[in-house]
């Protein structure tokens, strides 16, 4: 199995100038040899039908930056800064993997940008969901979900580092999992699944285990 | 064409669970871009040959973790500690895979230090005043052997290059022959037929030209 995997952009000043970089974390690296699945990392639009065509599944990880709010009709919350526009590449990957019915995972700011692509919008300015590394925080699964099947259980505990979170959902979509103030934790349409956790920093093998198990022809 | 491209692991203190990355500069993108070539970073070692079967050469990138001197059968040097990410070992397996089939190989900065280690060469572990900070400003001077890659490149004895490195080859891996020194005598290039390594950073340079030049000349 092959899957793609978009490199997230992030500047690291201090190493100008080689300070622009397109980013994989590494925890994707120890899990997907664990699973033994050939990660493609993405960069750009050229040829990306290629990269489709021999890829299973796509992955939208998390994004340092976020989606820039023109792209649901806002404005930047005041203070808010949007860097670099990763959404363009996004929704070309993302268009070329629906029509090919092939599974997508949204992790993070990639949750955010599947539920803006499909019609959603977000909220800018989330409060206390920026956890400490290894701290959690419970978040409640609906029965009936991708996510139940995994973990067989409502009530789990989760990692949490953003700052936004969808607001108004995109359309077909379902809300399957929520944190105890409220904020959509996960979103499932079909093969189209968004967490806003980071499954990988867990090492939680058995998420992408089943999802690859449950959505891959 | 597809161009399969190693990315470098770099560690970011204070940004866990987040902190450790492979990643690659934005030069190559927009180089790639330009040229229309699509690249396959890679990042693990693991099913490198279908990586291999994938594509038609191999870009190793600058990075900022050294060879370990051990594998050049010497000691650290007192004023070098090596604790950083040791790539060498997956570097090299990509290196074997894609030389053993004739697939065209090119090095950049580190790139060329590895491939100079792989190939049985040596590295200075230590050397004065080759980081030059001042993007593309700070450039020093270098002489293109004729009869060599880089030399139909260029066309060019010399020309001026970026400089970013602190450690350079020593002894020159057998079979290859340098093909540009700098004034003060640092090997700038190696090429042993179509695996070709340089010591400055041409993507910082936007030298579209280089990239091009290799690809067409050596991908068959």
């Amino acid at each position: 199995m092959k899957v793609a995997i978009v490199g997230r952009l992030e500047d690291y000043e201090e190493d100008y100038p080689f300070n622009k970089r397109y980013t994989i974390d590494y925890p994707f690296r120890e899990m997907f040899d664990v699973l033994n699945i050939l990660i493609i990392p993405i960069l750009s639009r050229i040829n990306i039908e290629e990269i489709e065509s021999m890829c299973d599944a796509l992955i939208l990880p998390g994004s340092a930056i976020g989606v820039d709010p023109k792209y649901y009709n806002d404005v930047p919350f005041p203070g808010k800064e949007y860097k670099y526009d990763e959404y363009k590449l996004d929704k070309e990957v993302i268009d070329l993997f629906v029509k090919a019915k092939k599974p997508i995972l949204g992790i993070c700011g990639g949750m955010q940008t599947l539920n803006v692509y499909f019609g959603g919008d977000l909220n800018q300015n989330v409060l206390n969901h920026q956890l400490e590394d290894n701290s959690k925080h419970k978040a409640k699964i609906m029965q009936d979900s991708f996510l139940y099947s995994v973990y067989q259980k409502e009530d789990i505990e989760i990692n949490s580092f953003h700052r936004q979170a969808v607001r108004k959902l995109a359309n077909n979509f379902k809300v399957t999992a929520t944190s105890e103030d409220g904020i959509i934790e996960a979103i499932e349409y079909g093969n189209i699944i968004g967490v806003q956790w980071h499954p990988e920093a867990l090492k939680d093998i058995e998420f992408f285990d089943k999802f690859f198990k449950t959505f891959v022809k | 064409m597809r161009i399969a491209i190693i990315e470098r692991l770099d560690k970011e203190e204070g940004e866990a669970p987040f902190e450790v990355t492979y990643y690659l500069n934005n030069y190559y993108k927009e180089i790639f871009d330009k040229l229309d070539i699509l690249l396959i970073p890679v990042i693990s070692e693991n099913r490198l040959e279908e990586v291999f079967e994938l594509c038609d050469g191999l870009i190793l990138t600058g990075g900022k973790n050294d060879v370990y001197p051990k594998y050049y059968n010497e000691e650290p040097i007192k004023e070098r500690t090596y604790d950083t990410f040791d790539e060498f070992p997956f570097v090299k397996k990509a290196v074997e895979i894609f030389n053993k089939a004739g697939k065209p190989i090119l090095g950049i900065c580190a790139g060329i230090q590895e491939l100079n280690v792989i190939f049985g060469g040596t590295l200075n572990q230590s050397i004065p005043n080759h980081s030059f900070k001042k993007y593309n400003i700070d450039k020093h001077e270098i002489e293109i052997k004729k009869d060599s890659f880089l030399y139909k490149v260029y066309n060019t004895e010399n020309m001026k290059v970026n400089t970013y490195h602190s450690q350079s080859v020593k002894n020159v891996a057998p079979n290859f022959k340098v093909t540009a020194v700098s004034k003060d005598g640092v090997i700038e290039a190696i090429e042993n037929g179509n695996i070709v390594g340089v010591q400055w950073h041409p993507e910082a340079m936007y030298d579209t030209k280089l990239f091009g030049e290799f690809f067409k000349t050596f991908v068959k």
